[in-house]
């Protein structure tokens, strides 16, 4: 016993005794890098083992599923009736889906120059889209458009296209088609995506309320996108070939039409390239760039040149846009050229981060847009003040049911330019469906 | 401190190793695992690409064999890259 006790306190006494010469080494900034980086490199190098077994693994598991699903073919093409056959090679797996939009709005407009009436009116809208698949690279959708204009009803056909997936990179497309330059036209018209009840100026559809453009095509495009580095980070083109543009006259200032009807070769054709430089992770927001062409003889060897450029920034819950178009239509010799340009820029901000109810709905917009044009011979520039050079700024208040159910609220304003100065108050429920 | 840290970096690698294992036994199929891959892929782009225009619509807003054709109209009609479409719609249809 004694002794037990006297070798403990010994051995106690010696290594407190070793302790204090030798004392274990307390680790530096370096040891504990050293340390980490040891481990980071375990780390890596187990992830990397963890991943070749992945691999392997995958192969494998392909190979087996490779293997069963033959053997399955197999039997389904030794059991099938020659009606699930027939079906099969006939049909594919054609579906049909109805999708679209409709609109319903009122608007009360001021004085508008020497007119001294105000105004008001009601004007709906129904644009019912028919999806049909025949496969899963062919497809067609057309869209029939019905519009009411106080009293009267229109019927038109915005577009009827059918579409060929040729490959990753291209996609064919015949028919009538909306106008694919600059992005208003052919992506933000419709009024459950459109952030206001108006059109911005320089793209009313109505070519006679100051629009440059015409919306419907009839031809052939062909268009795709093309992946760069990194996710987010493309190039997208759509080149196309239409019906030649005409005008309602010779002179300057006429507005274009659309044309249907001529049978002759294509004479117009154009082009949009649009560019994301930046990847979906960049902590800026998403930007995107783009840039259009239309080009087309409108008579006897006369071009018409027209050319735009168009962004969009987003951010959370903001976003801006603006688009640029530039016009230039040749004349006849002695005549000056007939040159228009127009454009917009919109901002738009949702409320959805405000935790009061409704408010958090809402989006705030504003958009200012101009045109710049001839005077267009025979109009009487008082009545008609959308049609030299208005400017024109409006906000908008929109209330959002659904992403695609929305209540929009607009003032607009036309700047003074000369001697008018118009207000107008609108309002518009749409659904996209 | 210092032996502390290595048997947690032992333990982690253990860990990670019976995963892989355990995934080998019950594993899911060749296809589900790129079904996986796609859907995860899916959910990344579609805030992207989907709120370009107008808001993002989701999955609930359509069943998944609507999904199959308007993703087709909207691959065309805002050109988004294949390989992009397929994994937005593969996000889409699984609701
Ligand atoms: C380049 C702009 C653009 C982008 C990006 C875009 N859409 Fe659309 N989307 C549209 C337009 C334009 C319409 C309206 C088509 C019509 O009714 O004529 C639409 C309509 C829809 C509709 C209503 C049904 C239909 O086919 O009309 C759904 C659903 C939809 N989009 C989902 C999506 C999804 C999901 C994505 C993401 C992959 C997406 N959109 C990306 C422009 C876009």
């Amino acid at each position: 016993m004694e002794t037990a006790k006297k070798v403990s306190s010994f051995i106690f006494l010696l290594s407190f005794f070793l302790l204090f010469l030798f004392p274990p080494p307390i680790m530096g900034q370096e040891d504990i890098q050293a340390l980490r980086d040891e481990l980071r490199k375990t780390r890596e190098e187990s992830d990397r083992r963890i991943r070749a077994l992945e691999e392997k693994l995958g192969k494998m598991e392909v190979q087996s599923a490779q293997k069963e699903k033959e053997l399955e073919e197999k039997v389904a093409r030794q059991t099938t009736s020659w009606a699930d056959q027939f079906l099969k090679t006939q049909a594919g797996d054609s579906r049909f889906v109805l999708a679209g939009y409709g609109f319903g709005g009122y608007f009360f407009s001021g004085k508008h120059g020497n007119q001294n009436e105000k105004t008001n009116s009601f004007r709906a809208g129904l644009s019912p889209l028919f999806l049909y698949r025949i496969n899963d690279w062919i497809y067609f959708e057309a869209a029939p458009e019905f519009e009411l204009k106080g009293s009267e009803t229109e019927v038109g056909l915005e577009y009827a296209k059918a579409n060929v997936f040729l490959n990753d990179y291209m996609t064919l497309g015949a028919g009538k088609y909306l106008l694919p330059f600059g992005e208003f036209i052919e992506r933000l018209h419709p009024a459950f995506i459109n952030k206001l009840v108006t059109f911005p100026l320089p793209f009313r559809e109505e070519t006679d309320e100051g629009g440059l453009l015409p919306f419907g095509q009839v031809g052939v495009q062909l268009r795709g996108a093309i992946p760069l580095d990194s996710p987010g980070r493309q190039v997208e083109y759509t080149l196309y070939a239409a019906n030649s543009p005409s005008f309602e006259s010779k002179e300057r200032g006429a507005i274009l039409e659309v044309n249907h009807s001529e049978s002759k070769s294509p004479k117009a054709f154009g082009a949009r390239i649009g560019f994301r430089p930046f990847p979906f992770d960049w902590e800026l927001g998403r930007l995107k760039l783009g840039a259009s062409t239309y080009n087309g003889i409108w008579r006897r060897g006369r071009w018409l040149n027209a050319w735009g450029l168009d962004t969009v920034y987003q951010k959370d819950l903001f976003e801006l846009r603006g688009e640029y178009i530039g016009f230039h239509r040749e004349m006849s010799s002695g005549v000056r050229t007939d040159n228009r340009n127009g454009w917009y820029l919109q901002g738009s901000y949702k409320l959805s981060e405000v935790p009061i109810r409704f408010i958090d709905r809402s989006e705030l917009v504003m958009r200012f847009s101009g045109v710049n044009s001839p005077r267009i011979p025979g109009f009487d520039d008082a009545e008609h003040p959308f049609l030299k050079r208005p400017r024109q700024i409006s906000l908008g208040w929109d209330f959002w049911l659904t992403p695609s159910v929305v209540w929009k609220m607009e003032y607009d304003r036309d700047l003074p330019r000369g001697n008018k100065s118009g207000n107008q108050f609108l309002t518009q429920f749409a659904v996209g469906f | 401190m210092f032996e502390a840290r290595k048997v947690f970096a032992l333990l982690l690698g253990l860990v990670f190793f019976s995963f892989s294992f355990s995934w080998a036994g019950e594993g899911p199929t060749a296809e589900q695992q790129k079904k996986a891959q796609l859907f995860l892929k899916g959910s990344k782009l579609w805030p992207n690409y989907c709120g370009n225009c107008h808001n993002p619509r989701g999955p609930s807003d359509r069943s998944p064999a609507d999904w199959d054709l308007i993703m087709m109209h909207m691959r065309s009609t805002a050109n988004i890259p294949a390989a992009d479409a397929e994994a937005i719609l593969e996000y889409l249809k699984k609701r």
